[in-house]
């Protein structure tokens, strides 16, 4: 049987909220009673509810047809998009203190856009245009550092 | 009764050349964002937060409210030229301007949008000046009993008007709740759930939260679009924009079923722009004397649709600053924009910073103004950006988010958090949880924690007077209503919860 994203969703809402209600059991300050409500007593309660609905969701979506028809995307392109632009996205937050904010931040929008050009199109960018791209995230990096850093005084690395 | 007093600072407040532009210059990115498709008004505001950090008060919030009304009102461009909404709140708009300009009839459309857009934003912008200090009068007789009630109340029917399905509603919700009872408990100062994180301690911090949800999320749905087409092509004319207020004041009738839905749906914690112009479409259509006509490139819906949805914005900010529950997720972010600014939106609000409470309203009214003005000189140029390739846009939204995240505190920690909410969102989003439940879950779920907890020690453990109060008791039972109502509705269409 193959499950739907819908269902397994439901099923990971409900490991992770079960995990949270094992740990307000084991807070230092407990939730205590209704005469004196403790620290643990919302996250205890919370978590008991969105287990309960969870389950509710799980049972609902696993009985139900097959998953809704798809737009007809690859499904291999669709996942290295979403998981290209995080793994980029986690990339660029680790490496943007050292390497500096005008740097990285042109470099994780080129390799985005790459990505998304690719995803779309199948191909990469022939040099031209992976020129151009490069020029205008260059130009963008360094307009959005000055407006921040110089004009709002905001900290960028 | 207005407050002459407060109104005279506030002009001075708002009347300067650096607020005046701000304002503007957050209109014109808000029709911009509006304009395209996916981009939503609070995703538009989340992106320009950082902008706003180094301003004082009524400028950021002033660029902010820009935004908003921008956004809303832009959302008819795409919706006449692509029949694609440009926001939610412009989904009616297209049953009616998109056969406009099929007919070759896109100006005028545009046009009607453009104007009607304006009425129904000037209203709101009346009633929020006229209604919200009452209000806020009225929240400062609330006790913890009421304020919990409230919060209660605000969360179910969040939950019920905005996710595909009640459970789902409310599991998006209390997700956002269990999110605000991350960090040191506020009465015992016993940590929950930080896992030793230092940076946790304080809790989840609320506007990488914000971003993350809102804009990340967005923009990870909204990339899988690029897959199908790279720019939009337009392929209608649009012809000459004309302001025809002549044209939409005869239609006085849908005019004001328009403003007065709008504004009361904006009101409703969660209810948002698209369930105010369908709701505004479907009553101006009873009440016209041609039905027949709407769905085919008829005025009345055109109207009807665009007066509501710039009617909700105002609407929408009333409970946001008088009792600090937002109307709608654009005004959650909103929200979030006052609170960066160390203003705490609540009925205190009106006592200790009247003046900019007022300012307020003027930069609404001025936000309002600017929007027409802007749209109708510039339509030709906002068109334009309809053809702009994603994968140039996606990147710069990207980049954003992350200074918006990082600008708040300069604490990578925070950059992190933004990823992880950018991925919930995007989770929550794909399977039709939502992610405004999940923004306005934090917002009420501290203040529902914290009054509940007031209210037992006040009362000693005594739970009977959050039923006994009259105005707790009221909140209570309309949470109840709130979610036995569609219950009942899907019970009887034979529908699952």
């Amino acid at each position: 049987m193959k499950v739907k994203g819908d269902t397994l969703f439901a099923l990971a809402l409900f490991a992770v909220f079960s995990f949270g209600t094992y740990q307000s059991l084991v807070m230092e300050d407990p939730a205590g009673g209704p005469h004196d409500v403790g620290a643990a007593f919302f996250p205890f309660w919370v978590c008991v509810f969105i287990q309960v609905l969870t389950v509710t969701v799980f049972v609902q979506t696993l009985g139900r047809g097959p998953a809704e028809a798809e737009d007809g995307m690859p499904v291999r392109r669709r996942v290295l998009l979403l998981a290209g632009i995080l793994v980029l996205l986690f990339a660029y937050i680790v490496v943007m203190e050292t390497v500096g904010f005008v740097a990285s931040s042109t470099a994780f929008m080129v390799l985005v856009h790459q990505l998304l050009v690719f995803s779309g199109t199948g191909k990469v960018s022939p040099p031209k245009a992976l020129g151009v791209s490069v020029l205008f995230f260059a130009v963008t990096s360094g307009a959005l550092f000055f407006i921040f850093n110089t004009v709002f005084s905001l900290a960028l690395p | 009764m207005i407050d002459f007093a407060h109104y005279a600072d506030a002009l001075g407040l708002v009347f300067q050349v650096k607020v005046v532009a701000a304002i503007a210059a957050g209109t014109v990115l808000g029709i911009i964002f509006g304009a395209l498709p996916g981009l939503t008004a609070a995703m538009g505001i989340a992106v320009l937060l950082p902008l706003t950090y180094d301003m004082p008060p009524v400028m950021g919030f002033g660029m902010l409210l820009g935004t908003y009304c921008g956004a809303i009102s832009g959302g008819s461009i795409a919706a006449t030229l692509l029949n694609i909404p440009g926001t939610p709140a412009s989904v009616a708009t297209c049953l009616d301007a998109y056969p406009m300009a099929k007919k070759g009839e896109a100006g005028r459309a545009l046009g009607l949008a453009i104007a009607a857009s304006f009425i129904g934003g000037l209203f709101s912008s009346v009633v929020l000046s006229l209604a919200a200090p009452p209000i806020a009068e009225l929240a400062l007789e609330f006790g913890a009993a009421e304020y919990f009630s409230l919060a209660v109340f605000g969360l179910t029917i969040i939950a019920s008007v905005s996710g595909k399905s009640l459970a789902k509603g409310i599991i998006a919700g209390l997700i956002g709740v269990f999110v605000s009872l991350v960090g040191l408990d506020p009465t015992t100062g016993s940590p929950r759930y930080t896992f030793g994180e230092m940076s946790l301690l304080s809790g989840v911090a609320f506007l990488p939260a914000l971003i993350g949800l809102f804009a990340v999320g967005q923009v990870l749905t909204d990339a899988e679009e690029v897959l199908r087409s790279h720019a939009a092509t337009i392929e209608q004319r649009v012809g000459p924009v004309g302001l025809p207020f002549g044209a939409v004041l005869k239609r006085w009738k849908t005019v004001l079923v328009g403003c007065l839905v709008g504004t009361t749906v904006g009101a409703i914690p969660g209810a948002g722009g698209s369930v105010a112009s369908f709701l505004a479409y479907d009553q101006a259509r009873r009440l016209s004397k041609t039905p027949e006509k709407f769905g085919t490139g008829h005025d009345e819906g055109v109207v009807a649709s665009e007066t509501s949805n710039n009617a909700m914005t105002g609407g929408a900010i009333i409970p946001t600053i008088t009792l600090g529950v937002p109307g709608e997720a654009a005004a959650a972010v909103l929200m979030g924009g006052l609170m960066i600014h160390g203003l705490r939106p609540g009925p205190l609000l009106f006592t200790e910073q009247a003046s900019i409470v007022h300012g307020i309203f003027i930069a609404f009214f001025l936000a309002n103004i600017f929007m027409m003005l802007f749209q109708f000189v510039g339509i030709r140029v906002f068109v334009k950006v309809l053809a702009v390739p994603r994968s140039y846009l996606i990147p710069i939204i990207l980049l954003f988010c992350v200074i918006g995240s990082f600008g708040v505190s300069g604490n990578l920690f925070d950059v992190y958090l933004l990823l992880v909410f950018g991925v919930l969102g995007f989770f929550l989003n794909k399977y039709g949880y939502g992610t405004a439940p999940v923004v306005l879950g934090m917002i009420l779920g501290t203040m529902a924690e914290a009054e509940f907890r007031k209210g037992v020690i006040m009362f000693e453990g005594d739970w009977t007077v959050f039923f006994t109060r009259p105005i707790s008791a009221l909140f209570l039972a309309l949470a109840l209503i709130s979610v036995t109502i569609p219950l009942y509705q899907k019970w009887r269409a034979g529908k699952s919860v």
